[in-house]
């Protein structure tokens, strides 16, 4: 069924004619995320500017001379398709929901929108997934990719709680899991340098270091997003921004310690809950980020939903539907009544944004607590099962002893 | 602030009037005084200020400010190329360039952070051989380096101005050539410049003060701008050591000082009876904003029709606010383009080979940038200036008009409370996520009550963490 879909899919990005201007679509691309910034970083390299001279192009160097080099729409559906199989392959444990997966993935119009409007986060989401999966599979490449996924994007070094989990599971003593992390860490580190310095003899200055890297938190875009603390930052003093930059940006290292004790007790032997800690982490690093596009937040939701099966015995997933509907219909009527008339209060945006998100953060800490609950639940099943089999034992051996009592009497009588 | 003069050895004190005929049917009057004094202000007793208050009511310029030049227009005047604006210069040695900033955006009313970070915007002007020149000082020159440029045409303090600096054309205005002044009608001008000239120099211990007064208006409603009632007569005043007024074309100059008596109806008919003079630009310029206003990416069109051939230069400007697009930069003919970064100034140089009578075209996008509050004007509903653009042609410079174009801006009543839910929502979910981090789950059989009882367990379970 899904192999349907997905051929069906192919036909139509290829065969449809797809010059039409999506970028009018509330929510779907951003600053960061937009193809503009390659056309314009193009002409800049064909005239013999420096790209990072100009304003507004956060993609780094490497992807943009990669795109530029490769000059081919291709390598997006080719990343998309990539992308589906690798979240399938990875947390697709049971038959159902790799199925199910893989037909929301590609019937989804707003990962078909995505590759139209040729976002480069796709980019960001492949190095994710490609990271965990040599994690799991072939170790030695697993940090080089999560140093090219943080030179990408350095909002993803919550991945590194998923990957300490991996890690853990797989060694036996601290020493050991202490060591692989730390030897991790420095060549994840090495990586990232080595590729500072392609990006720098490639671009030729440092520029895009400030660009790229230190831009990145403070821009002057805008456009709303779905971003929680967009509203926030563009309504903030200048004399605040830096403190509360500084302390956002810092935030969500501090949720890696907790996210890893969550799930190392629990995540031991199930694979299962990897996707879902993987949701869930990334959602704890996006929601410090104020320019979220809207597949980033399709992928959490996937990934989130791997333990489908005991979430919907929780009320928040009611508000899943509630808020789709809140961010795609009446977010984006708001969105055209104050992009195309100036005249709405951008408040109005940011409300209901914000409604949405009291929604998610309930979504995926009651899901948290649902599976510790679930697992806890199932502890202490398996804790009676084995009491159950013990006085069992104990009632046998003790039918034993009466046994033998009875028949030494009868012996004797 | 107002000059305080205890002891003077040697003053000047001259005013002319000069009137110009660019074309058949506008005239330009010119004011000029000249006020020298030698003053020794390390003799003085009580505290003075250089430069006057009256001009410049909200300016308190601290330290020792040596030079101030202040210029405030209001119309358009295609013979001078000069566009809407107000220009401030500050010469000083010790002073904080910071608070004068600080200060004179009072006076202008637009954002500081222009003035801090769009000071690379300047151009040099060399005054043309006749009396008519964009700054009025045709023979001094400006420092380009401390040139900060203001945006705010529609603020301009020629209104407050003009009455209050009569008193410096000598005899409170109520002599000399400043008694055709009126303040109340000269607005209905089609174009008025103000600019004023302050100096001090240590050295010879001189205080140097030009005014330059530009009105142009249309010359059959002379009467209706000026103070020229015929039964009135034109005394000179004492104060002054020179009084001259000035016809270009028949190159008549009155002194009125030795006039003795001199009746403003004479004044006007002279007017009547003089030759006029063509004046044509040798190329046309449009300039627009294209675009819906509500848009967050707008254009900008600029036409250039010569009339003769030649090379023409545009240099495109854009603040901080702006960022252009380059690769939507499109032009007709084949040019040279060349990208300038300064800091968060953005300029586009582009060169061309134009013919008579061909139309050069330039079309750019470029997006508009969310500034930080403090960044906004006091009318932000006003826009956001896109200030002129210098064309020189055949080596002429020519300005085309500014546009004002829409920018977004955030909800300004509302920070805190954004600030406040906002926080409120991460706080309550890194609180869930450490709490069950470190928290041990003890599973306990709920008991079974009645429904509101479970459905208000269960309300507390999801709140409570």
């Amino acid at each position: 069924m899904y192999r349907i879909a997905l051929i069906l899919k192919c036909l139509l990005w290829f065969l449809g004619k797809w010059d039409v201007d999506l970028t009018w679509l509330p929510y779907f691309s951003n600053p960061y995320t937009q193809y503009n910034n390659i056309k314009e970083a193009k002409y800049l390299i064909a005239n013999n500017y420096n790209p990072y001279s100009s304003d507004g192009i956060f993609q780094k160097p490497l992807l943009i001379y990669g795109l530029i080099i490769i000059d081919n729409d291709l390598v997006f559906l080719i990343a998309d398709i990539l992308i589906c199989f690798l979240v399938a392959y990875l947390f697709g444990a049971k038959q159902g929901y790799r199925k199910s997966i893989l037909l929301f993935y590609h019937l989804n119009p707003i990962i078909f929108a995505n590759i139209i409007l040729k976002n480069t986060n796709v980019f960001d989401h492949l190095f994710m997934l490609l990271t965990i999966f040599s994690a799991l599979k072939t170790k030695f490449l697993s940090p080089i990719l999560f140093g090219f996924l943080l030179y990408l994007n350095p909002q993803y070094f919550i991945i590194f709680a998923a990957i300490s989990v991996i890690f853990r599971r797989e060694t036996e003593t601290t020493q050991k899991f202490a060591l692989k992390l730390v030897g991790f860490l420095l060549l994840s580190a090495l990586t990232i340098w080595c590729l500072l310095y392609i990006s720098y003899q490639i671009t030729g200055d440092w520029q895009f270091i400030e660009k790229t890297y230190i831009d990145y938190y403070f821009p002057k875009d805008h456009r709303p997003t779905i971003g929680f603390l967009w509203a926030l930052f563009s309504g903030l003093f200048s004399k605040y921004k830096s403190l509360y930059h500084a302390f956002f940006i810092l935030l969500p290292i501090c949720y890696i310690l907790p996210l890893y004790n969550l799930f190392v007790k629990y995540a031991k032997r199930e694979k299962e809950y990897l996707g879902f800690m993987i949701g869930v982490s990334l959602f704890c690093s996006f929601l410090y980020f104020q320019y979220v596009s809207i597949s980033d937040l399709v992928i959490i939701f996937i990934l989130l939903f791997q333990r489908y099966d005991w979430l919907f015995n929780s009320l928040p997933t009611i508000v899943i539907v509630h808020a789709g509907c809140l961010i795609l219909f009446l977010g984006g009527g708001l969105q055209l009544i104050w992009t195309d008339s100036f005249t709405g209060n951008p408040n109005f945006t940011f409300f209901q944004v914000f409604v949405s998100y009291v929604f998610y953060v309930i979504l995926v800490s009651e899901g948290v607590r649902e599976m510790l609950k679930f697992r806890t639940i199932q502890k202490t099943e398996e804790k009676e099962k084995i009491k159950d089999k013990g006085e069992e034992e104990k009632k046998l051996k003790d039918e034993k002893k009466e046994r033998k009592v009875i028949d030494d009497k009868l012996k004797e009588d | 602030m107002f000059i305080f003069f205890l002891v003077y050895v040697q003053a000047q004190f001259s005013s002319k009037l000069h009137f110009h005929y660019p074309n058949a049917d506008e005239s330009i009057a010119e004011f000029r005084i000249i006020n020298k004094h030698e003053i020794d202000f390390t003799k003085t007793t009580q505290p003075f200020s250089l430069f006057p208050r009256s001009f410049l009511e909200n300016l308190h310029i601290e330290g020792k400010v040596r030079e101030l030049y202040i210029s405030s227009t209001q119309g358009m005047m295609p013979e001078l190329n000069a566009p809407q604006h107000g220009v401030l210069i500050i010469t000083n040695e010790d002073a904080d360039q910071q608070i004068a900033i600080n200060q004179i955006s009072e006076i202008f009313r637009i954002a500081k952070y222009n003035m801090i970070h769009d000071q690379a915007y300047y151009y040099k002007f060399n005054g043309n051989q006749s009396y008519l020149s964009f700054m009025g000082f045709d023979d001094d020159t400006i420092q380009v380096g401390k040139v900060l440029l203001a945006q705010d045409p529609t603020d301009n303090i020629c209104i407050d101005g003009i009455e209050s600096i009569l008193k410096y054309f000598g005899c409170n205005g109520k002599k000399g050539v400043a008694q055709i002044i009126d303040p109340n009608t000269i607005f209905r001008s089609s174009y008025l410049s103000l600019q004023a000239k302050f100096q001090y120099d240590e050295s010879t211990k001189t205080a140097y003060q030009k005014i330059v007064l530009l009105v142009k208006y249309e010359t059959q409603s002379i009467s209706k701008i000026f103070n020229l009632d015929p039964n009135l007569s034109y005394h000179s005043c004492p104060e002054f050591d020179s009084e001259f007024i000035q016809h270009s074309t028949r190159e008549i100059t009155y002194n009125l000082k030795s006039a003795e008596q001199f009746r403003m109806g004479q004044l006007s008919k002279i007017q009547d009876d003089t030759n006029m003079i063509k004046y044509s630009p040798k190329i046309t310029l449009r300039k627009f904003s294209a675009g819906p206003w509500f848009a967050f990416d707008s254009y900008i069109h600029l036409q250039v029709t010569a009339n003769e051939d030649g090379i023409v230069s545009v240099l495109l400007y854009f603040p901080h606010e702006f960022t252009p697009i380059y690769h939507t930069l499109e032009t007709n003919l084949e040019s040279q383009k060349q990208f300038i970064w300064e800091k968060e100034t953005k300029k586009i140089i582009i060169n061309a080979k134009i013919k008579q009578n061909e139309t050069f075209l330039v079309k750019i996008k470029f997006s508009k940038k969310l500034k930080s509050f403090e960044e906004y004007p006091h009318d932000p509903e006003r826009g956001q200036d896109i200030i002129t653009t210098p064309v020189i042609f055949n080596g002429e410079l020519y300005l085309t008009s500014h546009q004002v174009t829409r920018q977004p801006y955030p909800d300004f009543s509302m920070p805190f409370n954004i600030l406040t839910f906002s926080s409120l929502a991460m706080g309550y979910f890194f609180l869930q996520i450490l709490g069950m981090a470190v928290d041990k789950f003890i599973l306990n059989k709920p008991e079974k009550g009645s429904l509101a009882q479970r459905l208000l367990r269960k309300i507390f379970s999801l709140i409570s963490f």
